[in-house]
C-alpha cells in the first residue's frame, strides 16, 4: 500500500493532485456506462441492446475515453448478445478479438495502476478477469463455432481453454469447479470432431470434479479397448451405470448435443456504504490489512467524524427468468440438465476479493482526509487567507477532498452479459436430418433448428436466453 | 511571492500533463515501401507472413533436396505426375486457418515452377475437400483420401498439419509451432517424403 501524504501541502501541488485524479477518473464507472445496455438486456430487448453496445464499441474502437478502455469488454458484451440473438458467425468474431486482448492485459504488469488504485480510483486497475470469465470466453466461442459445424475452429478454442486450465492447476484455482465444466465441454467438442483419445482425457479431467449428464456413458464407451479402461475413472462411471467391470459398453449411437446458456451472470453496482461497514470487510480478506500507519490515521479520522462513507461496488444478482429448458427432437423429449452455475462461481469469487476491494477504498477515503487536512495546514502555513480571504484555505481543502472523491470509482468492470447457468442434454437420434425444438423454461421464445446429423456422428445446437 | 511562483508552477505543471495526455499518434493507413521495418515487430501470436516463409521454405527445401524428388526429376521422361496439395490441417491454440490457406498458394507456386509435378487445379481439389471433409472432423482422412485419389487420377497427396506445444505463466505466454508436411504416393500409400519445420512465439515481459 501507498506512504501516506505529507502533513502540509502546497495548493499547487494539491491542484495537481485534483487534476491527475479527475484526469484519470473524470467519468463514471462501467456500470455506468452500461446501463443502457443493461435497461435493454433486463427486457430481453437483445436487438436494442446490441443497437446500445455496437455505438459503445464504436467509439472504443475510434479510440474515444473512457470507451477505449473497456473495448475487450464491451466485445466480450456484443459477443454473449450476438450469440443470444443467433448470430454465431458474427459472435465469434468478438470473442476471438475480445480473448487476444484479454490474453494481453492479463500479462501486463499493473504496477502503477495498482498502486493508483490505493489513490485515485478503484477501477485505474488493468482488468483481470476471474477464472470463470476467462474460461467462459473460449468456451462460449467453442460452443458458437461446434453449432456452426466448424469444429476444427471450436478445437482451437478447446486447446486455448485447455492451456488456461494447465495454468490455473498451478495456482489456487486448481479445483475451482469451473475446470471440471471446462473439462467437459472440451471433451465435447473433442469428441463431436472425432477425437475419441482426447474427448476420453477430458472426460476422463471432468469425471474427477462431478458427473455431468452423459459422462458415464461417453466415459465407458470411448475407454472400451484402451488401456483406460480398467482406470478409476471408468471403472466409478461404469458403476455409475450399473455395469459391472466386464460388461460391454452402451452402444455408439448419433447425437444432437443441445447447449443452453441461461440467465445473466451477477453485476457490480457502486453504492455508498457507512465506512464502518466497509472496514469490516477488511478483516474477510486474506492476507489484507491496512499498515499501522494507516490504522492510526483512521482512529484518529474516525475519532474527528471526519470519514462516514464511502464508494464501495457490490455485487447484484440479476432476476433469471430463464430456469432451464425443454427440448424434443424426433420423439425424444426431455428436459436439458444443469451443468454449472456460474452465478454462484462469480458470488464465491467476489467474497474472496471482498477484503481487498474494502482495504483500497478505506486507504482512497483515509487519502482524500488527509490531503484535505495537509493542504489546509499548508494553505494556512502559506499565507492564503490572508492573500485570499479568510477560510480560503478551508475551503480549497474542501475542494481537493471533493475532487478527489468525485474521480473515485468504484471498479465496476465485469462481463455482464455473462451467462448465470449452462445447461446440457445429448439426445439419441438415428442419422439423417431432424428438427430440434428447445422451450426456455419460464420465458416464451422456443427456438426450432434443423440438423443432419452424420452416421456415427454428434451434431450440436447453441441457445442462449437472457 | 514564491508561494506563488510555486502556485504557478503546479498549475502549468497540472495543464502541461494534460494536453501531453491528450496528444497521443493517431493511427494513419500506411505502406510498407513506406515504412520499412513495418513486417519486423510480430503482432500477434498466430502465424505471419514471414512465420509462413520461414517454416515453408524450410520444409520445400528439404523437399527439393530429397531422395523422392531428386529420383522424380531424373525420371520424368512422359508428362509430370500429379499433385493434390491439400490444406494444412490446424491442431494449436491459435485460429491461423486462413493463414494455413495462403499457404497453399505459396506451395502450388513453388511445384508448379519446380517442373516436375503437374499440380491439380483448385476445382478438383476443392472437389477433393469437400468429399474429405464433410465427414466428421474436419480432419484428413488419409486412407480415404487414398481411394478418393485413385478415383481422381492423383497420383501424390502433399499434406501437412501444423501442431504447438502452448504454455502459460503468470506473466508469459510461448507458442512452438510445429509445421509437419508429407508426401504420400496414393498408389502404395507410402510416405514418400516428410519434414518438420518450427519456430517459437510468445509474449514475454521485455
Amino acid at each position: 500500500m501507498p506512504r501516506t501524504l505529507p502533513h502540509r501541502l502546497s495548493p499547487g501541488l494539491a491542484l495537481l493532485l485534483v487534476l491527475l485524479a479527475l484526469q484519470l477518473g473524470a467519468c463514471g464507472g462501467y456500470a455506468q456506462r452500461m446501463a443502457s445496455v443493461h435497461d435493454r438486456v433486463d427486457r430481453a430487448d437483445v436487438s436494442g441492446a446490441l443497437g446500445t453496445i455496437d455505438q459503445l464499441v464504436g467509439r472504443a474502437e475510434d479510440g474515444r475515453s473512457p470507451e477505449k478502455h473497456d473495448l475487450p469488454l464491451l466485445l466480450l458484451e456484443r459477443g454473449a448478445l450476438l450469440q443470444a440473438a443467433g448470430n454465431h458467425d458474427a459472435a465469434v468474431q468478438d470473442f476471438t478479438a475480445a480473448d487476444q486482448m484479454m490474453e494481453m492485459l492479463d500479462l501486463t504488469p499493473d504496477g502503477f495502476s495498482a498502486a493508483a488504485r490505493y489513490l485515485f480510483s478503484d477501477d485505474l486497475t488493468l482488468y483481470r478477469p476471474p477464472v470463470y470469465e476467462k474460461l467462459m470466453i473460449n468456451l462460449l466461442a467453442m460452443s458458437s463455432f461446434l453449432h456452426l459445424g466448424r469444429t476444427s475452429s471450436a478445437r482451437v478454442e478447446a486447446r486455448r481453454a485447455r492451456v488456461l486450465i494447465e495454468f490455473f492447476q498451478s495456482t489456487e484455482f486448481a479445483d475451482h469447479p469451473m475446470i471440471g465444466a471446462a473439462n467437459y465441454l472440451i471433451g465435447v467438442a473433442s469428441e463431436v470432431a472425432g477425437d475419441r483419445s482426447s474427448a476420453l482425457l477430458f472426460y476422463r479431467d471432468a469425471w474427477r470434479v462431478a458427473p455431468a449428464p452423459g459422462l458415464a456413458e461417453s466415459l465407458v464407451r470411448l475407454s472400451h479397448g484402451t488401456p483406460q479402461a480398467r482406470s478409476a475413472e471408468v471403472l466409478e462411471a461404469r458403476q455409475h451405470l450399473g455395469l459391472g467391470p466386464d460388461d460391454p459398453p452402451p452402444a455408439a449411437r448419433e447425437e444432437i448435443i443441445v447447449l443452453g446458456f441461461s440467465g445473466l451472470a451477477p453485476r457490480r453496482q457502486a453504492e455508498r456504504f457507512p465506512v464502518g461497514v466497509v472496514y469490516a470487510w477488511i478483516a474477510t480478506g486474506d492476507g489484507v490489512a491496512l499498515t499501522s500507519e494507516q490504522q492510526a490515521q483512521y482512529n484518529r479520522i474516525m475519532a474527528d467524524g471526519l470519514l462516514t462513507w464511502v464508494n464501495y461496488p457490490i455485487l447484484t444478482r440479476v432476476e433469471n427468468r430463464v430456469r432451464g429448458f425443454d427440448v424434443s427432437a424426433s420423439g425424444h423429449s426431455g428436459a436439458l440438465d444443469h451443468l454449472a452455475d456460474i452465478e454462484s462461481f462469480a458470488l464465491e469469487e467476489w467474497d474472496r476479493q471482498k477484503g481487498g476491494i474494502a482495504a483500497a477504498a478505506i486507504t482512497r477515503a483515509i487519502t482524500r482526509v488527509v490531503a484535505r487536512e495537509a493542504v489546509r495546514a499548508g494553505g494556512r502555513a502559506a499565507g492564503v487567507d490572508d492573500a485570499l480571504f479568510p477560510g480560503a484555505s478551508w475551503l480549497i481543502g474542501a475542494a481537493v477532498q471533493g475532487g478527489m472523491q468525485a474521480a473515485d470509482r468504484p471498479d465496476t468492470r465485469g462481463w455482464t452479459t455473462l451467462p448465470a447457468h449452462i445447461h446440457v442434454g445429448r439426445i439419441p437420434v438415428t442419422p439423417g436430418e431432424h428438427t430440434v425444438r428447445v422451450q426456455p423454461r419460464g420465458a416464451s421464445g422456443a427456438r426450432e433448428f434443423t440438423v443432419t446429423v452424420p452416421e456415427g456422428g454428434q451434431r450440436v445446437i447453441v441457445l442462449r436466453t437472457l | 511571492m514564491r508561494r506563488n511562483a510555486l502556485f504557478l508552477i503546479g498549475l502549468a505543471v497540472s495543464i502541461s500533463l494534460l494536453v501531453a495526455a491528450c496528444r497521443q499518434p493517431q493511427p494513419t493507413y500506411v505502406r510498407g515501401s513506406d515504412l520499412p521495418g513495418i513486417d519486423d515487430p510480430a503482432m500477434g501470436l498466430g502465424l505471419d507472413r514471414r512465420d509462413l516463409q520461414q517454416l515453408t521454405r524450410e520444409n520445400l527445401d528439404s523437399f527439393f533436396a530429397s531422395r523422392f524428388f531428386q529420383r522424380s526429376e531424373a525420371n520424368l521422361t512422359g508428362p509430370p505426375p500429379t499433385m493434390a496439395i491439400m490444406t494444412m490441417e490446424n491442431w494449436t491454440t491459435e485460429h491461423i486457418e486462413p493463414q494455413l490457406h495462403a499457404l497453399l498458394g505459396m506451395m502450388e507456386t513453388e511445384m508448379v515452377n519446380s517442373g516436375v509435378f503437374t499440380v491439380i487445379a483448385a476445382a478438383l481439389r476443392e472437389r477433393l475437400m469437400d468429399e474429405l471433409y464433410t465427414a466428421q472432423g474436419e480432419e484428413f482422412d488419409q486412407a480415404r483420401a487414398l481411394n478418393l485419389g485413385r478415383q481422381l487420377g492423383v497420383q501424390y497427396f502433399l499434406t501437412g498439419r501444423v501442431v504447438d506445444a502452448s504454455e502459460r505463466t503468470a506473466n508469459a505466454r510461448r507458442i512452438q509451432y510445429f509445421m509437419f508436411m508429407q508426401a504420400l504416393e496414393v498408389e502404395t500409400g507410402a510416405i514418400v517424403w516428410q519434414n518438420q519445420a518450427d519456430l517459437t512465439k510468445g509474449i514475454v515481459p521485455l
